[in-house]
């Protein structure tokens, strides 16, 4: 068999013999060991396919390997299986610093990154503990997390595209470099699956500027409680550091005996790691309150590291806390739970609780600000008696996890490891899904098998479905106007009480062999997009356009097989604890209700919905729609960590859940989030907030002309400032405006804000005023109203968004506008260009022409598109057209089978 | 939460564990490794081949399975863990403090008892090691037909030769440029006049051939040291640290020579033995076989200086260098980075231009490079173009082996013009 595949890799690149085959038995995680048939490793993309199509062929499973620091067990082989390593494919491919995007190679070291542009101000942002070590390749496969992720997200949120060799040996290509909000997320679907749906064979990915100030505090205390009070009061308070790490005392003990030590004293009970990073000017304010924090909670001792060097020591320390276990004993079983924040300290007791009654060595050494748990098993595993003990309190201290409101594995993955565990927190329908998704994209389960999920004779069966909202006598309500007109709704549209109705509604449906598609207020049923008129998508664009519906929406209206079900009634919180930053609500809850209710708090979550626009919650996961401050917070996606949701049959299912980190099972809530009601019914949605910033401050300015407005927003941009929304603004009638948005602490704001006046100076600009909340609030409002076509949208009007680098929007707008100008159509054209994230947001007016006349825009659009799409990534989508023409403007990006693959996904939700 | 670290919640000893260490000394060693993978990407030979096996973590896998009897240690493996250069890069960033050294030379030691090297390459080595290098008659003998072979001429036709003979052609090309004669026989020499005032006395550690080839290393060594109120002394009956013979496992000899270099320091009575070689100053610091380490101190010279404080009065060095850090030093004698550039930094006018990598292996592991053309050669290459990256003139590098080495590569790289020297010689020539 190795002379056959001899044939598509050098002999060199192979191996073969069998005792060196043996170092690849295991990754970071030893407990399991099974050595490889071979391992192939790979130099570049087409020796990927090459391998992969011969596993194919010869149905020989196969696995990734990048560096092996895996510590779930993912790159562990089965039996008869090719290892496919691609730790040679090192090359990082180009560096585009002004669009702050990286192409490279699956083999890269995350830190050799972060090196090639610490130099230029960047970095790679996820930086796992063995960041030295590991490969993005395996970061991507497992969406690792590290401990500077509290602030900048963990690795699915800096992954902008991937190129991977799907288990069949066929290349695709998912997502781009460019912005594309809506649509299935195949990325983030792609992250985390741990190699099960292929090699990833490139990986285009966000580089982050480098922060202007950071400042590490050590926080010693000789109680781990106090530790942990510091953290959640920090948090409370509305302070977001960078990083907040607790070791405990074996922890600190260890790493002092090693080449690591970092002067942490031994006689502590636990120190607290807190880093801040952002500002200079808004340091101080941080610094007093956090010490303030520190100080009530009687440390024993607070150190601060100002200068690089001293900082390097503390963290120093941190990073090589695991590896320095290896005092300890012989042996190292790493766990990764991760709970909501207020939990904590109460499961870290149970934690203890649990080595001591198993009389194991357990330290823990834990991400404190994402609840992300961290105990450390050290023992000797030629002791077969105490490793069958060492698993059996590690399963009981997951189990602390789950049962706290947490979940089994916050960054390590599933692996082989927490196989067995996943029914902790799925049961048979939750993991039937993920396996329907799985069986789409590898029907014969030939990319990394067995990971991930149990056998099926141990899947746990479905709880009945405990009351959930709703729940009085069937109702219906009228259609709404966009309704009548996009989706031919004449009749009443029902309207479900019960999450047990719903399934009802569903079954009926389904045995009378028609498709019930979901709705919520109907205030955005404005278009949909059929299959076949948007070909060529990459994927992520499933209704392509923004098609759809103010409740979530619809899947293919014109088949009059095709019914609306409303889950507006489906509304109400169904977990909210203010000191976790998370909420769990019902998809019907009115967005407007949920907005008040975290504001209340001091919460939200940083999404803006123009004033009046309405709608629920689920609808708003279905569109996933780009705000004004979608550049500086991420996509709907972003916040969303656990969906509940009911497929074909009226099978319901959870995928994620209420912990801000979590890698156990596919990422399918991420899914969710733009599948514009494709992937049937959105039940309830989780989500991560934010506090409400101090300071929220709204400026704009007028420019003579388009080039001197949309320089300074590139000045704005290239001086690294961070305002959460950049926008140049232009109409027809009127000059461009520039106009910004600053949140932060409050001297972070008026920094901010004196450095974009500064970069004024000199040009020729006249400011307005500035406003504060809570006008400010209603100003992004206003920019998000933009893309909103209203209730009663007036006739001629379209809307487009246009997905562009950064860098090329002001040239692509001014193309569109000259062309534009050549027809004579006469009508009024919005330009919105968003300076951070290069979408671009066109609003038409043809008045005096039939609706259909704004359709002529369309071919413009297309042109123009096509043009930039022959030296930049670029890409379209109609936000609303009032004729039902519903096309996605071309994105011919990528010519791969990634529609195909959505296609298959979508069937997956629906047998 | 009062347990103490190590506690012993199970029996300690496993029947088994005495006969692991039985078939390899360092054995328990291997346990520290909780195969966490960051030495991975500090280790040179990983990074020509990609392979696990070429990588500390794969080879301590080997060794350790290899000891538990669950592997066939085949030739393949045994050519993995032959191609470690010992460089020791990977025990600086193991978080487990993992002794790659030691566990290797015990290794090494083992497997040639087991099965002795054969070939031509491995009785030439067994050869040198064992009969040349202990004897300095012998190695004065060869230096000094290795000067009249490259001052004849005939070096030249020998470049002809190794065109046919590929294995001479690596030796041919290594070979350092010999000092002549009266400058070689540094421990014959008569002492200098002792300091009146002397701060230290100190041994001067000469090598085994670099007592001959890098003659003027010692001498700038010793003129520093004087100008810095040193007093040094050479004893003369001191000979090889050891170290090649540590790499290739053969202990015993190593062990005989580092008893023999024991004995001739303490005799000397001398407040510390200052090696300019950092391979010797590795094997110096660290007995091998876990013998009892000298009972006075051995520092590396830059160490030394840094330690004691320089003194001596410096001019101005119009040149452009950049510094290579030794693996022996960074990593085998833990002596940072930093010292040697802030000694070199006192230069009014010297312009250092930091080196890229400059703590990674150049492949020269003693005779590594002679055997392992294969790692060493891509190894050299990158160190090479480092060096080219920075547009220096000088390259500074603190052992004897390194500086033949990156000799040979930049003189392959049509690098003549740039000069190899240990950083001692650049303090002497700014002495003023």
């Amino acid at each position: 068999m190795a002379q056959r595949l001899e044939s598509v890799l050098p002999r060199d690149r192979l191996v073969t013999d069998p005792a060196e085959l043996r170092v690849y038995e295991c990754d970071g995680l030893p407990v399991h060991r099974q050595p490889p048939r071979f391992v192939a490793l790979c130099d570049s993309r087409e020796e990927v396919v090459k391998v992969v199509r011969w596993c194919a062929r010869e149905r020989v499973p196969f696995i990734a390997r990048g560096a092996g620091t895996g510590l779930s067990g993912g790159a562990t082989p089965v039996p008869g299986a090719v290892l496919i390593d691609v730790n040679r494919m090192r090359k990082i491919r180009s560096i585009d610093l002004v669009n702050r995007i990286a192409v490279v190679e699956p083999g890269v070291i995350n830190l050799h990154l972060s090196q090639a542009v610490e130099g230029a101000g960047y970095h790679y942002a996820p930086d796992p503990s063995s960041q030295s070590a590991c490969t993005l390749g395996g970061n991507i496969a497992e969406n690792s997390g590290g401990p500077h992720c509290l602030k900048y997200g963990v690795t699915s949120d800096h992954v902008l595209a991937l190129e991977v060799v799907l288990p069949d040996g066929e290349m695709a290509r998912l997502g781009s470099a460019v912005a594309e909000p809506g649509g299935l997320d195949l990325v983030s679907l792609f992250t985390g699956s741990e190699g099960t749906f292929g090699v990833i064979t490139e990986i285009t990915c966000r580089l982050t500027p480098k922060p202007e100030a950071v400042r590490t505090y050590l926080a010693i205390y000789d109680s781990m409680a106090a530790a942990c009070r510091t953290v959640s009061e920090i948090t409370r308070q509305g302070i977001l550091p960078v990083a907040l790490e607790i070791l405990d005392q074996r922890t600190i003990r260890a790493v002092e005996a090693s080449v690591y030590a970092a002067g942490y004293p031994a006689n502590a009970a636990a120190v607290l790691l807190i880093e801040l990073d952002g500002f200079e000017a808004g340091m101080d304010q941080d610094e007093e309150a956090i010490t303030r924090i520190v100080q009530a909670n009687a440390p024993l001792e607070m150190r601060s590291a100002r200068d690089p060097k001293e900082r390097t020591m503390l963290w120093k320390g941190r990073k090589g806390a695991f590896g320095a276990m290896g005092r300890v004993d012989t042996d190292l079983y790493v766990l990764d739970g991760c709970v909501p924040r207020t939990r904590l300290e109460s499961t870290l007791e149970q934690v203890y609780e649990i080595a001591d009654r198993h009389r194991v060595v357990v330290s823990n050494v834990f991400h404190a600000g994402d609840g992300n748990l961290h105990p450390n098993i050290s023992y000797d595993g030629r002791n077969a008696e105490l490793t069958a003990r060492v698993l059996a309190a590690g399963e009981e201290m997951l189990q602390a996890c789950v049962d706290a409101g947490g979940t089994i594995s916050g960054e390590h993955g599933i692996g082989i490891e927490k196989r067995e565990f996943m029914p902790m927190i799925y049961d048979a329908n939750d993991l039937g899904l993920q396996v329907a998704i799985r069986d789409a994209i590898d029907p014969q389960h030939l990319a990394n098998p067995g990971k991930i999920f149990p056998d099926r004779s141990a899947w746990p069966a479905p709880k009945e479905a405990v009351n959930g909202p709703g729940g009085g006598a069937p109702r219906s309500r009228s259609p709404s106007a966009h309704e009548r007109a996009f989706r031919d709704a004449q009749a009443p549209i029902p309207c479900a009480q019960s999450i047990a109705e719903l399934a009802d509604r569903i079954r009926t449906a389904e045995s009378e062999g028609r498709r019930v598609i979901p709705a919520g207020t109907g205030a955005h049923a404005y278009a949909s997009m059929p299959h076949d008129d948007h070909g060529g998508g990459d994927g992520k664009a499933r209704g392509g356009s923004k098609a759809s519906g103010g409740g979530k929406d619809a899947g293919e209206p014109k088949d009059s097989a095709l019914s609306l079900l409303s889950t507006e009634l489906l509304e109400g919180i169904a977990e909210y604890e203010p000191g976790d930053f998370t909420i769990g609500v019902h998809a019907g809850t009115k967005l407007d209700d949920l907005e008040r209710l975290l504001a209340g708090n001091g919460q939200e979550i940083p999404w803006d919905t123009a004033s009046g626009e309405g709608g629920t919650v689920g609808g708003l996961l279905a569109r996933a729609p780009s705000g004004p401050r979608y550049g500086r917070y991420g996509s709907i996606g972003t916040f969303l960590l656990g969906v509940e949701g009911m497929r074909a049959r009226g099978e319901r299912y959870k995928a994620g859940g209420m912990v801000v980190k979590n890698v156990s099972g596919y990422q399918i809530w991420k899914l969710l989030a733009g599948s514009h009601g494709a992937l049937g019914f959105v039940l309830r949605a989780n989500f991560k907030l934010r506090p409400i910033p101090e300071r929220r401050l709204a400026r704009a300015a007028v420019f003579r002309d388009h080039e001197e407005a949309h320089a300074f927003a590139a000045a704005v941009r290239e001086h690294r400032l961070e305002p959460a929304a950049l926008f140049v603004v232009e109409s027809s009638s009127g000059e461009p405006m520039a106009t910004w948005v600053w949140e932060g602490n409050a001297p972070t704001v008026a920094w901010q804000d004196q450095q974009a006046c500064d970069l004024l100076a000199g040009r020729s600009a006249q400011l307005v005023d500035a406003v504060e909340e809570p006008q400010a609030r209603t100003f992004l409002r206003r920019l998000a109203s933009i893309a909103f076509p209203g209730t009663t949208p007036p006739p001629g009007l379209g809307i487009a968004q246009l997905s562009l680098l950064p860098s090329r929007v002001s040239a692509v707008s001014q193309d569109i506008l000259s062309a534009l100008e050549k027809t004579q159509d006469g009508g009024e054209l919005v330009r919105a260009s968003d300076a951070m994230t290069g979408l671009l947001t066109l609003r038409w007016r043809i008045p005096e022409k039939d609706d259909a006349g704004a359709d002529r825009i369309l071919p413009i659009l297309s042109r123009s598109l096509a043009r930039e799409n022959k030296s930049n990534p670029a890409a379209g989508t109609v936000l609303y057209l009032p004729s039902q023409a519903r096309r996605k403007i071309v994105s011919p990006l990528h010519a791969f089978p990634a529609e195909g693959l959505a296609r298959r996904i979508e069937a997956a939700f629906h047998t | 939460m009062s347990r103490t670290l190590r506690e012993p919640t199970h029996a300690p000893a496993h029947a088994a564990t005495t006969s692991f260490t039985e078939k390899f000394a360092e054995y328990t060693r291997t346990l520290d490794c909780v195969h966490c993978g960051l030495c991975i990407p500090h280790c040179p030979t990983h990074g020509v081949s990609g392979r696990e096996a070429d990588s500390p973590r794969g080879r301590i896998y080997l060794m350790r399975a290899w000891a538990e009897s669950t592997l066939d240690l085949t030739a393949e493996a045994q050519t993995h863990l032959s191609r470690c250069i010992v460089c020791r890069a990977c025990e600086s960033v193991c978080p487990s403090g993992i002794q790659m050294g030691e566990m290797m030379e015990s290794f090494r030691y083992e497997i040639g008892k087991r099965r002795p090297p054969r070939g031509l390459a491995a009785s030439f080595s067994n050869y040198f090691l064992r009969k040349i290098v202990p004897d300095r008659g012998r190695i004065e003998r060869l230096s000094d037909l290795l000067e009249i072979y490259q001052k004849t001429g005939a070096s030249a036709v020998m470049g002809l030769l190794t065109r046919i003979v590929p294995p001479l052609a690596r030796i041919h090309a290594l070979q350092p440029r010999i000092p002549p004669r009266r400058v070689r026989r540094i421990a014959d020499a008569a002492p200098p006049a002792p300091l009146p005032d002397a701060r230290a006395r100190v041994g001067l550690f000469l090598g085994c051939v670099a007592a001959e080839w890098f003659a003027p290393v010692h001498h700038a060594t010793m003129r520093v040291l004087r100008k810095n109120g040193i007093d040094v002394v050479v004893p003369p009956d001191q000979g090889c640290c050891g170290a090649l013979h540590r790499h290739a496992g053969l202990l015993p000899d190593a062990k005989e020579l580092w008893e023999r270099n024991a004995q001739v320091f303490r005799n000397a009575q001398v407040d510390a033995v200052v090696v300019n070689a950092a391979g010797c100053g590795a094997s110096l610091k660290d007995p091998p076989g876990r013998l009892d380490p000298f009972d006075i101190p051995v520092r590396d010279i830059m160490e030394l200086l840094d330690e004691i404080g320089f003194q001596a009065p410096l001019r101005p060095l119009a040149l452009k260098i950049t510094i290579d850090h030794p693996c022996h030093l960074v990593h085998g004698q833990r002596v940072p980075a930093e010292v040697v550039e802030n000694l070199l930094a006192r230069i009014p006018s010297l312009e250092i231009v930091r080196l890229r990598d400059s703590d990674r292996c150049c492949g020269a592991g003693g005779t590594y490079n002679l055997f392992h053309p294969e790692m060493a050669e891509p190894i050299l290459d990158d160190k090479i173009r480092a060096i080219r990256e920075t547009g220096a003139t000088v390259v500074a590098t603190g052992n004897p082996g390194c500086a033949m080495q990156i000799r040979y590569g930049l003189d392959r790289a049509g690098m003549r013009g740039v000069d190899v020297v240990h950083p001692i010689e650049i303090l002497d020539r700014a002495l003023e």
